[in-house]
């Protein structure tokens, strides 16, 4: 219990170290706008990788990235230490996806790149076989759960936010996105279980 | 109802790690990463500039006169133990009104066009033509020239020490290639000769690849060259002992023979020393035909030498430092020339970076150099940069742990 207890408090301060990193960051950049780039180089795989879950499509998961970044940038000045800054980006990042698909060409199903230029992960090409089959079927039945419910994974497992982060973007309680995400995840392992089983749960 | 809540659990724990590795498994181009930190790199450069030219004005109008050359002052307040005393020569005064601060400002953002590659590829990006990149670069070639001949007031002790670039030094490359060098990982440590440790810096910039490169050979050295170890009085009282207490690395450069120079200093000096950092670039490589061109109008100032294996003629690049007592000071003085010394953070830590630097005859030069000078773990670094940002420097000065 006591070594719970302590590895929770060692968390919280790790936590919160890293939020201070941020704010710090973001303070420097707002005095200096240059030293955004270290910000950038934090949060751009998390951004990417966010949008692209979201939107399936390199060009447009490029374009929006692009814009985000952008626009973070400049409106900076309106970063408040208030919230996190995670937080406050992938704000930006959300009320972008979400402009994306009122275009009327928005909605493009999620799609695998060309893995010739992966600039992440450690995986051998050979685990990578092994992988892909049950990661393609996890993101095909990611696909078929409610939009409220791919973005609070999206923002919880692509975009790497806590809890308390997500509440922030979505403007609900922390309590009520905790229970969300758990109800999601075992909505997705019976999908994923009858997968597995070879048998077709109705959609 | 515990073991069903523990098996929840457990589930819930697979599928947000197959998530995890889902999301892992998302590719980017790298290209696409390098091109819009570039772009917002651009970006924020002309931000902030935009913004100095609003401060400038505020303070112009709000105090009705000039500053006065108060900027080097702030430093003597110093940081930690090791005061950092900045002078100016040549007679420095800044008067600034709004109409210079806009000048100014035009003049950086041409020289950033003109210079900053990166600007200078999204500029041409616009205009609709490229640039072609390497992606690999050889180690470069350094050769140790014998102490040079300088400019100092009779009876006065000082060191120098150059350093020779071999700018066509591709020559090189494959013997240098066959001797295995190993590059280290980056933001890593490594322990030199002399007892320093050199931070590996995690981040380059664009197209700028490691260059600490040990290659043994007589004839040619390549970096990690502590100055200290080749320290010898010259001119008249013997120097304040420093040696193995400096060291200048050169810890990175592209293929167009931009540098970047990590200096360590470490300041239990028993009295003042100064420091002139310096570098001096030829006219770049020329062909024969063009040199010939050129002789033909007026001669050129640097004698091109033929260089084997090439039809084109071999320029130098010299980068060194100029040691000598401080007669006024204690601790470590770095002596710059004209111009202003912003402030500004290397992490949490206070810094301070200026743009230009001496020739090789004492002159200063306001060319594309950027050095940054901060303290951390207690040493002083001075990172200088040729044609870099800012941002770029203070990002790799950043990544040094």
């Amino acid at each position: 219990m006591d070594t719970l207890v302590l590895l929770r408090g060692k968390q919280e301060r790790m936590a919160s170290s890293l939020a201070d990193q941020d704010a710090r960051l973001a303070a420097a950049a707002q005095r200096q706008r240059v030293k955004f780039v270290a910000l950038y180089d934090k949060y751009f795989s998390r951004v990417y990788r966010y949008i692209a879950q979201r939107v399936g499509v390199q060009q447009d998961a490029e374009d929006l990235t692009s814009l985000v970044f952008v626009e973070a940038m400049e409106s900076l000045d309106n970063y408040r230490e208030r919230g996190s800054f995670a937080g406050w980006l992938f704000s930006i990042a959300r009320h972008k996806v979400v402009d994306h698909y009122r275009r009327p060409d928005g909605e493009i199903p999620w799609e695998m790149a060309d893995g010739d230029e992966l600039a992440s992960t450690a995986r051998t090409p050979e685990s990578w076989a092994i992988h892909n089959e049950r990661l393609h079927h996890l993101a095909q039945k990611l696909q078929t759960l409610a939009p409220e419910k791919q973005e609070v994974l999206a923002q919880r497992f692509f975009a790497g936010l806590k809890y308390g982060e997500i509440a922030s973007v979505l403007g609900k309680s922390e309590g009520a996105i905790k229970m969300m995400v758990y109800r999601t995840l075992d909505e997705l392992q019976e999908r994923m279980l009858a997968v597995e089983e070879g048998r077709n749960v109705s959609e | 109802m515990c073991q069903n809540d523990e098996m929840l659990d457990i589930e819930r724990q697979s599928v947000g790690k197959d998530l995890w590795a889902l999301a892992d498994a998302i590719p980017y181009r790298k290209t696409f990463r390098t091109e819009l930190r570039r772009r917002l790199m651009a970006q924020a450069w002309a931000l902030d500039a935009e913004k100095e030219v609003r401060t400038l004005g505020i303070t112009s109008q709000d105090k009705g006169e000039a500053r006065s050359p108060s900027w080097f002052q702030r430093l003597a307040s110093g940081v930690g133990r090791i005061r950092q005393i900045f002078q100016v020569r040549g007679g420095l005064t800044m008067k600034k009104g709004f109409a210079l601060a806009a000048i100014a400002v035009l003049i950086i953002a041409v020289s950033t066009v003109a210079f900053v590659p990166s600007v200078r590829a999204q500029v041409a990006a616009w205009l609709g033509f490229g640039f072609e990149q390497q992606e690999t670069l050889p180690p470069l070639l350094v050769k140790v020239l014998a102490r040079a001949p300088w400019d100092t007031p009779e009876g006065t002790s000082f060191e120098m020490f150059t350093i020779e670039i071999i700018q066509d030094r591709w020559v090189f490359v494959k013997g240098a290639e066959m001797n295995g060098f190993s590059i280290p990982d980056p933001g890593t440590q490594i322990h030199c000769p002399n007892g320093n440790i050199l931070p590996v810096p995690a981040y380059l910039p664009e197209g700028y690849r490691w260059q600490g490169v040990a290659l043994q050979s007589q004839r040619i050295k390549l970096v990690f060259l502590p100055l200290g170890s080749q320290s010898g009085a010259g001119g008249g009282s013997p120097l304040p002992p420093y040696d193995s207490d400096i060291v200048n690395y050169l810890i990175g450069g592209n293929r167009a023979n931009q540098l970047l120079l990590l200096a360590q200093f470490k300041g239990d000096l028993d009295s003042g020393l100064l420091f002139q950092a310096y570098h001096v670039v030829s006219p770049a490589k020329q062909s024969p035909t063009s040199v010939e061109d050129a002789t033909s109008n007026s001669p050129p100032e640097i004698v091109p030498t033929p260089t084997p294996g090439t039809s084109f003629y071999a320029a130098k690049t010299q980068v060194g430092l100029v040691i000598q007592p401080a007669e006024e000071q204690e601790g470590l003085v770095f002596l710059v020339g004209p111009g202003e010394l912003h402030e500004t953070t290397v992490g949490e830590t206070s810094a301070w970076w200026y743009q230009g630097t001496w020739n090789a005859v004492g002159e200063w030069v306001g060319d594309g150099t950027i050095s940054l000078i901060w303290e951390q773990g207690g040493l002083t670094y001075q990172l200088t940069g040729q044609e870099l940002t800012l941002g770029e420097l203070v990002c790799v000065a950043e990544s040094l742990r």
